[in-house]
């Protein structure tokens, strides 16, 4: 097998044939041949373990060279190991038979996989790296400006997340689609808004949630029973009783201290406990720690499926991931704390009236054995039907994997009633079109909150939504 | 019973109208000789010494406004919860300086309570660190000390005890003393804490008012301070790390005091003082039996440490002429030669006088001693004490203080004989008999 050698130097003078300053240049030329296609290796001649990162990077994130062998003469960082191939000090056979090997496994792969969106492309991309390299298991490693607190650097590279950690989405539906397993490794707490780690736990007055609270001492004076904070009686560096103007100079002789409490420095409010309330350092919202989402963090294991999906290049159909990335929706329980702040508002201002559109979908088994680009089609053109008709003020989650339930805020029932009709219709001619009218089954509805009467609770109301869609 | 007592009262008025109407003033002074000879110097001394002191400021020691970093060593053995009245009043120090506190539990494999106790407070309280050390073998205050000293990182080194509890200023007081560079060590100024508990520990509060409170005070503007107390020691770090700590045995306090003593030939300029204002808190026996115990220990303690182990306090060539004449003045005359006179004195008087003539005697002699104490404490608690309100209520016992302090002048004849005759400090339950009978005197 012959295979081209493209070199990237640092500290090179000039580009000359396959001998590059950059790993930019480098792609870009490689590109001008068409040079990707057939069997290739990059080598970084590197002069510090800084620019062999950069190149590693850069090579591993485009999706035309995520893929090539990558070799260099310099170890990169600990967290890139993995993604490089071999470290020599110049190009050894030994280098060329690792390359050739890898060919091996990549020409034998289904060519142009089958992927409707690019995030789709770049985990086939991922899930290929690792059958080539054939690397069975993807661990979590600790870092401090990941979004969670750690990330999988093979996934966050060659997946091009602009941020370390959102990988884990994408390996948690992978996992889902049962191309991994997981071992549970570690486990992290994130916002329950912006999904982010940075969170400071503060603890707070109850009365007026100010955190210019403190501890302090009650001093109990025991020849005239007088009680109180210790500042009470701090006269510089002694203790004067304020109610009887004695000194209290011996512990356990004249006086004790019963008890702390907190004091509040804004409403002067005193209490035992205080509250305690979490800010997140990123989205700067503030809630409560029961509101924490605790989320286990796994090495995620190769499945023999998953293999599978690697080498033929196809996704396994799941209908409401595809929804869920496609649309962009948020978690089913973030949305019901949504719906809840919405309901006391509306409580509280009957003006502000808002409706919940849900929309009943369920795909058939044999539709995605018998029909799965149809219905991959179908499912590309709901996504396009919902998001002509919502706006970017709504909220979309879904629930159960049946239903997709979209928050209108400041939305009559007139206006959902639109939106629902809409939808539906348009819905059931895409399904006539596709010839899936008998394999998938749709229905809309909707419940408008008017601040009249008893407000329900957010459970109450999704649950009532359900029972109009099952009807 | 009552004829009895009318008879009685009624000759000891006719009696004693006559000594006073009908005497001389030598026999006066012949009847009261114990008392000139031994108490009215010492009580004249000190309301002289403290008048001038309170009126004038003399004999004031200059203080020193620093704050040298400060080790306590609270040495425990089975104190229980209350170890923490110690380690809780060392929290509340208002002390500014670093401030280490050191928890030596000595034998903690039996005395697991109180090292358990004391183990809560183990940690950081601002500038104030507390470490608990487990002795688990039992080995007796001064190796419990010793231990300590080796964790210690303060310029000056307390010495403490489990049971007692002190001031809030009692440190910040402490160190202000060391105005002076010569000044080593300290004692620091030991009151009853239960001195309302039962009439023993009253008049113990009574006795330590008298004489610690106000007797080292005087001792301490002659610069003759005689002990420095175990429970409440303040001494220079390097001074005692450089005298290679407490020595094994009983009574390691004064043992430590007379050691420095002895180095005092060596560094003739070195001196020993008395914190009056660093005060502390002891639980007092509160039995007689109690009381008695304790006393036989401590007075033993004297014979062992000066005619056993230090015998060279009384050669005026080491220690000079006024410690010498100090020590016989104090220790031979007040602590060996007074009870044995007045054994003899009492002897005396009943081989001449008839029984009721003797009662008349003594009970002018009582009341002699009883206006004696009463004055002191008179004195006391107008002019020195930091607690009038406890000290006033201590005045109606002063009547009765006479007979504890007869009472413990017999005790501290019985001890001298024990110890000089059969080694007491040997059968010690103060320190572990093995460390006892391997001491080397």
């Amino acid at each position: 097998m012959k295979i081209e050698r493209v070199i990237i130097r640092e500290g090179a003078t000039e580009s000359k044939e396959l001998l590059f300053r950059e790993p930019e240049e480098a792609l870009a030329e490689l590109s001008r041949r068409a040079l990707f296609d057939s069997p290739h290796l990059f080598f970084i001649e590197a002069k510090s373990r800084k620019f062999v990162d950069r190149a590693v990077k850069v090579l591993r994130k485009e999706p035309e060279s995520s893929l090539s062998p990558i070799f260099s003469n310099l170890e990169p960082t600990k967290e890139l190991l993995r993604l490089i191939d071999g470290i020599e000090a110049s190009i050894t056979e030994e280098l060329l038979e690792k390359a050739e090997k890898i060919w091996e496994v990549l020409t034998k792969l289904t060519p142009n996989p089958y992927a409707i969106t690019l995030p789709e492309n770049w985990r086939m991309n991922f899930l290929r790296f690792l059958l080539s390299r054939q690397i069975d298991e993807v661990e979590p490693l600790l870092k401090k400006d990941s979004v969670i607190g750690f990330f999988w650097p093979e996934a966050a590279i060659i997946l091009r997340k602009d941020e370390a950690g959102k990988e884990w989405e994408d390996l948690e539906l992978m996992k889902r689609q049962k191309i991994f397993t997981s071992d549970t490794k570690n486990k992290t707490s994130l916002c329950p808004f912006c999904g982010y780690y940075n969170l400071i736990l503060r603890e707070i007055c109850p009365s007026c949630g100010s955190v210019k609270i403190r501890l302090e001492e009650f001093i109990h004076h025991y020849s005239c029973g007088y009680i109180g904070p210790a500042s009470e009686f701090q006269v510089g560096d002694k203790l004067i009783c304020p109610k009887c103007h004695e000194e209290l100079k011996h512990i356990g002789v004249d006086y004790d201290k019963p008890l702390e409490k907190f004091t509040c420095e804004e409403c002067k409010s005193i209490f035992t406990e205080p509250d305690l309330s979490v800010l997140c350092a990123n989205c700067s919202k503030i809630f409560p720690p029961e509101d924490i989402k605790e989320e286990v963090i796994n090495a995620y294991l190769f499945t023999p499926f998953g293999k599978l999906v690697a080498t033929e290049g196809k996704f396994p159909l799941n209908v409401f991931e595809e929804l869920s990335v496609q649309l962009g929706i948020i978690g089913f329980n973030p949305f019901l704390y949504i719906l809840d702040k919405f309901l006391k508002l509306v409580k509280r201002y009957p003006e502000r009236r808002f409706c919940v559109l849900g929309l009943k979908l369920i795909v058939k088994e044999e539709a995605i054995t018998t029909a799965p680009t149809k219905v991959r089609l179908f499912l590309k053109d709901l996504v396009a039907v919902i998001k002509e008709n919502v706006r970017s003020s709504d909220i979309i989650s879904s629930s159960e994997k049946r239903y997709i339930l979209i928050l209108l805020p400041e939305t009559l029932p007139e206006g959902a009633k639109v939106v629902a009709q809409r939808i539906a219709k348009k819905v059931e001619e895409l399904l006539n079109l596709n010839g899936l009218t008998n394999l998938i089954e749709f229905k809309e509805s909707y419940l408008c909150a008017d601040g009249e009467g008893e407000i329900p609770t957010a459970e109450e109301f999704i649950k009532r939504l359900f029972e109009e869609l099952e009807k | 019973m009552i004829e009895f007592l009318g008879n009685y009262l009624h000759a000891v008025y006719v009696y004693l109208s006559n000594i006073i109407l009908n005497t001389n003033l030598y026999e006066k002074i012949i009847l009261v000789l114990p008392y000139l000879l031994f108490d009215f110097p010492l009580a004249a001394g000190i309301v002289l010494v403290l008048s001038l002191k309170v009126l004038f400021g003399l004999f004031e020691r200059e203080r020193r406004e620093w704050t040298p970093p400060v080790s306590a060593l609270i040495t425990a053995y089975n104190e229980r919860e209350a170890v923490k009245n110690s380690i809780e009043s060392m929290l509340e120090q208002n002390y500014r300086g670093y401030l280490q506190v050191i928890v030596i539990v000595d034998g903690a494999k039996q005395n697991k309570e109180t090292y358990e106790v004391a183990r809560r407070y183990e940690g950081n309280y601002g500038n104030k660190e507390v470490l608990v050390i487990p002795k688990w073998e039992r080995g007796g205050r001064a190796s419990s000390l010793n231990l300590g000293l080796n964790f210690v990182k303060g310029e000056i080194t307390l010495a403490l005890d489990g049971d007692t509890s002190y001031d809030r200023d009692m440190i910040k007081n402490a160190v202000s003393h060391f105005s002076d560079e010569k000044l080593v060590a300290l004692s620091g100024n030991l009151r009853i804490r239960n001195w309302n508990k039962t009439l023993v520990t009253k008049f113990q509060a009574i006795e330590y008012a008298i004489s610690i409170y106000m007797a080292k005070q005087f001792l301490d503007a002659l610069g003759l301070i005689n002990n420095i107390s175990g429970a409440f020691g303040i001494f220079k770090t390097d001074f005692l790390k450089g005298l290679g700590g407490w020595d094994a045995g009983t009574a390691e306090d004064l043992d430590l005091t007379l050691r420095l003593k002895k180095y005092r030939s060596l560094y003739p300029d070195i001196k020993l003082g008395f914190a009056h204002d660093a005060i502390g808190l002891t639980d007092g026996p509160e039995t007689w039996r109690g009381i008695l115990k304790q006393r036989k220990r401590w007075d033993g303690d004297l014979v062992y440490l000066y005619f056993k182990k230090h015998t060279w306090v009384l050669n005026p060539k080491i220690v000079g002429w006024k410690e010498a004449l100090y020590t016989y003045y104090l220790v031979l005359v007040q602590n060996f030669a007074v009870p044995v006179f007045m054994i003899l004195y009492y002897i005396k008087l009943f081989l001449r006088f008839s029984f009721i003539e003797v009662m008349a005697i003594l009970t002018f002699i009582y009341l002699i001693y009883a206006f004696h104490t009463l004055f002191l404490m008179l004195f006391f608690v107008i002019f020195i004490s930091e607690r009038k309100r406890w000290d006033v209520k201590l005045l109606p016992y002063t009547l009765l203080y006479p007979v504890y302090g007869l009472i413990l002048r017999f005790n501290a004849l019985y001890a001298y004989i024990d110890e000089a005759f059969f080694d007491a400090h040997r059968r010690s339950s103060y320190v572990p008999p093995w460390v006892a009978r391997k001491s080397k005197f």
